[in-house]
């Protein structure tokens, strides 16, 4: 297997009804994606791509529509699609091309326009549950994701003021994020004050719907070494499912996550994931989803919420986790949330990140989760 | 013709759906559905499931991939932009497969049809045949024991359409094939569903 580089990053502002359609996302996207990378379009051999459900846009086979918005035409282009979990998901698909050999430059591209479906995407949700059992009870996203924050603070003694910390911390670390959504410096109290949706979620505990598109180069070393001399290497790749049925699987732990890191760990060579990780950017869409899929990367069930208490999640603090600002903060346009988790990381460690720099930041762990709330995606960075 | 052809090829196939033995005027009969197409001009949706193994170890390989090419030829999304009547797609992705395979020519072809003219217009493109593609059909040079056999699995048409399962129903029906002894290379196409100009290409030996 070949070593594999990013090479190159662009992306969008997050937007909720982003006065832009998704071929003029995925355009911008890529054009500063190219240009970072210093290469043209005709440097890019094959293509990948990811969005998530067609429904949002209302036609079948909506990946065909932004072929032209990166010059698609005449070459390889793949879709990946695993729900949430295809930002992260499109940057693994995208390692396979390059370390496999078939490919030396290779873009992804990832986007969502969550505004279609006006007033809101939820009632689109209601037809991804399993059809026999689940799709009878009328489930939402946001009851699943109760019982499953009811769990994980049921099995950790967890209380909603320590939980609401995420969304304190992310949304103050969206604030130096340039194209964030939702950056503010808001209070635990704000959190707990905002209204409740589904207890124990409140609004505050939840990523916004958006738009917005995100693009990443891709190389082989001996290309990365022509491009650039900040290679960020993406040097581990996992992906690993559970059961969809709710009742087989454990809410408390997401022991799929932990698989997926560890296959990511073990080609990356990493032992003590806490120790030899200087960033982590777990996927955050509700704010406890951080701390259950830390403690899945961290291999501890419980660790997460302990660090969080203790201040070392923080962008200054032992741990620093979604120092983007996460998708709590940055916004969350499903797929391009996902890969642009992996953007944050080539920004951190090659040090571009600006105002959101971490320092000696040299090694990085992205996260993404999905599908029907079971697949996770997980990829290992390093300097 | 092809829908002859590929429903005679299918009654040697156990899998297939819709094999018969019909003649070029059954199929002109068969009622109109959108002129120029014909009932029989289409393949019969059927339910299938495909798996195939890929691995690094040959000793238990049943064929090798010897090439793969994909390709995306237009802005098909756009009916009003598409250039009809061929598939830029298949030039691009069987010229990067066949290169791969350091071959030049194949010993058949398994190709996608969910219509009786999308061989046609794939076989166009491939370029393997060294004459026009209608003329070779009518000389039964596609057929199960002409040269250069096209679909001998029954295709689509003789086997069922099982949508996106489609590819790689052809894929195992061209390793199944290659394990006959019969042949010993083969190209399988498919095209990427119905209206969008993409599609795959594998090049299979079964030489292992």
């Amino acid at each position: 297997m070949r070593r594999v580089a990013i090479v190159g990053a662009g992306m969008t502002c997050f937007r909720s009804m982003l006065p832009m359609t998704p071929q003029e996302m995925v355009f911008e996207a890529v054009r500063k994606c190219l240009d970072d990378a210093g290469l043209s379009h005709k440097d890019v051999q094959a293509i990948v791509t990811g969005s998530a459900p067609d429904a949002f846009d209302g036609y079948h086979h909506k990946g065909s529509v932004v072929v032209e918005s990166f010059s698609g035409v005449g070459k390889p282009v793949s879709r990946v699609y695993v729900g949430g979990g295809t930002g992260v998901g499109v940057a693994v698909a995208g390692w396979w091309h390059v370390a496999s050999g078939a490919f030396d430059r290779v873009l992804l591209v990832a986007w969502e326009k969550m505004s279609h479906p006006y007033p809101h995407a939820q009632p689109l949700f209601k037809t991804i549950f399993e059809p026999l059992l689940e799709q009878p009870l009328g489930p939402n996203l946001i009851w699943i994701f109760a019982l499953e924050m009811r769990r994980y603070m049921e099995a950790h003694k967890l209380k909603k003021e320590l939980i609401a910390e995420v969304a304190v911390k992310n949304k103050g670390n969206a604030l130096d994020h340039p194209y964030a959504q939702l950056g503010a410096r808001i209070t635990v109290e704000d959190v707990l004050k905002s209204p409740v949706l589904v207890w124990p979620v409140n609004r505050l505990d939840i990523s916004p719907t958006s738009d917005g598109a995100v693009a990443l180069m891709l190389a082989s070393e001996e290309e990365a070494k022509k491009i650039t001399d900040t290679p960020v290497w993406l040097d581990g790749v996992g992906a690993c499912l559970d059961s969809q049925y709710w009742t087989n699987r454990d809410l408390a732990y997401p022991y799929y996550v932990y698989l997926a890191a560890q296959q990511a760990y073990k080609m990356a060579g990493i032992t003590n994931p806490l120790k030899e990780i200087d960033i982590f950017e777990p996927y955050d869409p509700f704010t406890y989803k951080e701390l259950h899929h830390l403690d899945a990367l961290l291999g501890k069930p419980g660790l997460a919420p302990r660090l969080l208490a203790e201040g070392q999640l923080a962008r200054d603090g032992d741990h620093p986790t979604c120092p983007s600002g996460g998708l709590l903060g940055v916004g969350n346009p499903i797929a391009a949330a996902g890969l642009m988790k992996v953007a944050e990381l080539y920004w951190q460690l090659s040090g571009r990140a600006g105002r959101r720099q971490v320092p000696n930041a040299y090694v990085g762990v992205a996260q993404a989760w999905g599908d029907l709330m079971q697949v996770g995606q997980v990829v290992v960075c390093r300097s | 013709m092809v829908t002859v052809k590929n429903m005679e090829n299918a009654l040697r196939n156990p899998s297939a759906a819709y094999a018969a033995k019909t003649t070029v005027e059954e199929v002109e009969k068969s009622g109109d559905v959108a002129e120029p197409l014909k009932k029989m001009h289409i393949a019969g949706l059927c339910d299938y499931a495909a798996a195939v193994i890929i691995s690094s170890n040959r000793r238990n390989a049943k064929a090798v991939v010897k090439g793969f090419g994909y390709a995306y030829g237009g802005y098909s999304s756009d009916l009003a932009l598409r250039v009809w009547g061929s598939f830029q797609w298949a030039g691009a992705a069987a010229k990067k497969a066949l290169k791969q395979s350091g071959l030049r020519c194949v010993d058949f072809a398994e190709i996608s049809e969910p219509y009786a003219h999308t061989e046609l217009m794939v076989l166009d493109e491939l370029g393997l045949l060294g004459e026009p593609v209608e003329r070779a059909l009518e000389s039964g040079e596609l057929g199960f024991s002409g040269g250069f056999p096209v679909n001998p699995s029954g295709g689509c048409i003789g086997m069922g359409y099982p949508l996106n399962a489609a590819g790689l129903q052809r894929v195992v029906q061209s390793v199944k094939l290659l394990s006959t002894g019969r042949w010993r290379t083969c190209l399988t196409a498919s095209p990427d569903g119905e209206i969008v100009d993409a599609g795959a290409v594998v090049v299979l030996s079964g030489e292992v």
